[in-house]
């Protein structure tokens, strides 16, 4: 390999991922050439097959790269399809600030090539990789999606109709080009080790509007919070059917929302899916031995910015 | 045809050659200036057909777009100054059997030209080497027997006079071993 610095490649394998096995993934990489040949590689296995929480796994990815940042001098992750970019802002919000490189990757936000079912091929697959290798050996920090060229800050991503994940701000940390040109220098390197906090909300349904209303107040006992979610406007007074005891996240057409004793408040500042990323980790927070956050309630929480994702409104 | 060359040492002598080849170029200065892909490319090599790189010495981007383009099967010049091998790189570049899609080329001044010309002809179906447009006037003294004979070639194969006597000798000179050992080089 001709990279001295090591880059770790940590795969979510499993049931839903890629790779079965932690031995699969292994071999996979070394018997990948171009990986091997440019780069001092180590691959690291997460298994979420036994998860019973469908975040767990990637509470492990915080708290490997956190185990391991010293090592390294970035980490890609590659996550499955499914909730991918969910998982990616959650993992942000899990690393807080980070000062070196952490690339997510996800088959569905590879522009590479497709086979006649649609799926993305394995070449696909590896040139992404080396993609991410690449900008993961660039000198600028922060968690960044890999998306088609485009190395997007995680927080600012949104998931378009054609399922192409651009910046919601057009703020682009670089992009791939033969090489990585770095476009913005707002996401400096830092070697510090960063202050992870895993903990996140165990019990948050996430629910339509319909299932909402036609719940009652005891269908949502033991919730730490909920997430409702609608494709059109909420009118105010959906207010009136929602558990007054529980945080709620309201997520539609007209706006994000939190709703918590009784008070309503607009966060538009925020993604869509970086608000409910938020949500949960917010909520496991509030729970945690974390002093500071107790001191103010979830909704003052949800306009603090923890990981640059505070945007100004978005049109 | 559209070709990414990569050089910082040769003094411009590789961006020369494929200019006055008529290639479009795209060069590193160009990546650096612009904000985006062009529309329609997702995968920066998708916009290249070949690329010619100076590694004489390699830097982090020319490895990556190297082990991109062996991935992706793109036809590449990797040319290095003679006596000055990237012996690792060079290594990793010849691990992979043949035939390979990268090609590498210790150069001298006097040969770097050639080579480059060699592996555009190559990889250009619409390329037209100068030497092979027929720019050269020349007046030829034939005898009444070899007219006879061209005549009726000429008559049987379609061709002009011109054109079926450039053939043979081309023909003749693409056969003539001897030849073409002596000359490989300047090709």
């Amino acid at each position: 390999m001709i990279h001295s610095d090591p880059i770790a490649v940590i795969t979510v394998g499993g049931k839903k991922g890629e790779f079965a096995t932690s031995a699969a993934f292994t071999t996979w990489c070394k018997d990948f050439f171009e990986l091997q040949m440019i780069f001092t590689v180590e691959p690291i296995f997460v298994d979420s097959s036994g998860s019973s929480h469908q975040f767990r796994a990637m509470q492990q990815v915080a708290r490997r790269i956190h185990r391991e940042w010293n090592r390294f001098h970035g980490f890609v992750v590659h996550v499955p399809d499914q909730d991918f970019l969910l998982q990616a802002d959650l993992l942000a919000f899990m690393l807080g600030t980070v000062g070196k490189p952490v690339i997510v990757m996800a088959a569905s936000a590879t522009a590479g090539e497709q086979n006649e079912s649609g799926d993305y091929t394995p070449s696909a697959l590896r040139a992404s990789l080396l993609n991410a290798a690449q900008a993961a050996t660039s000198e600028f920090g922060g968690v960044a999606l890999l998306s088609s060229e485009h190395v997007v800050p995680v927080v600012l991503s949104v998931n378009s109709d054609a399922g192409i994940v651009q910046s919601a701000t057009k703020q682009y940390i670089g992009r791939v080009d033969f090489g990585v040109q770095i476009a913005n220098p707002s996401f400096p390197r830092i070697d510090t080790k960063p202050v992870v906090n895993t903990a996140i909300g165990e019990a948050v349904p996430v629910i339509d509007i319909d299932t909402l209303n036609h719940s009652s107040s005891s269908s949502f006992g033991g919730a730490e919070g909920i997430i409702v979610t609608s494709s059109d406007p909420l009118p105010l007074s959906v207010t009136s059917s929602l558990p007054q005891d529980v945080p709620v996240l309201l997520v539609s057409r007209n706006g994000i929302h939190a709703y918590d004793h009784g008070q309503l408040a607009s966060i538009d500042q925020l993604t869509p899916c970086a608000a409910q990323a938020k949500f949960i980790w917010v909520v496991g927070q509030m729970k945690s031995d974390t002093p500071i956050l107790k001191e103010h309630s979830l909704t003052q929480w949800m306009f603090h910015d923890f990981t640059h994702e505070i945007l100004p409104p978005m049109l | 045809m559209r070709v990414y060359v990569h050089d910082e040492k040769t003094e411009g002598v590789a961006l020369d050659v494929c200019t006055k080849l008529g290639v479009d170029i795209l060069t590193p200065e160009i990546v650096r200036s612009r904000d985006a892909l062009p529309e329609g490319f997702d995968f920066f090599l998708d916009q290249v057909d070949a690329l010619i790189i100076e590694i004489t010495e390699p830097t982090r981007d020319i490895q990556f777009i190297l082990a991109q383009a062996i991935l992706a099967g793109k036809p590449t010049l990797c040319l290095y100054a003679k006596n000055q091998p990237p012996r690792e790189l060079l290594s990793h570049i010849k691990q992979k059997t043949a035939p390979r899609p990268i090609k590498t080329f210790s150069y001298v001044d006097a040969t770097l030209a050639g080579a480059i010309k060699k592996f555009m002809r190559q990889h250009d179906p619409d390329h037209q080497d100068y030497d092979d447009v027929p720019s050269i006037k020349y007046t030829l003294r034939l005898t009444p027997r070899i007219e006879r004979y061209l005549s009726w070639r000429s008559t049987r194969d379609t061709l002009s006079k011109a054109d079926l006597i450039r053939d043979i000798l081309k023909k003749s000179s693409e056969q003539d071993e001897p030849y073409s050992d002596e000359h490989e080089s300047e090709e």
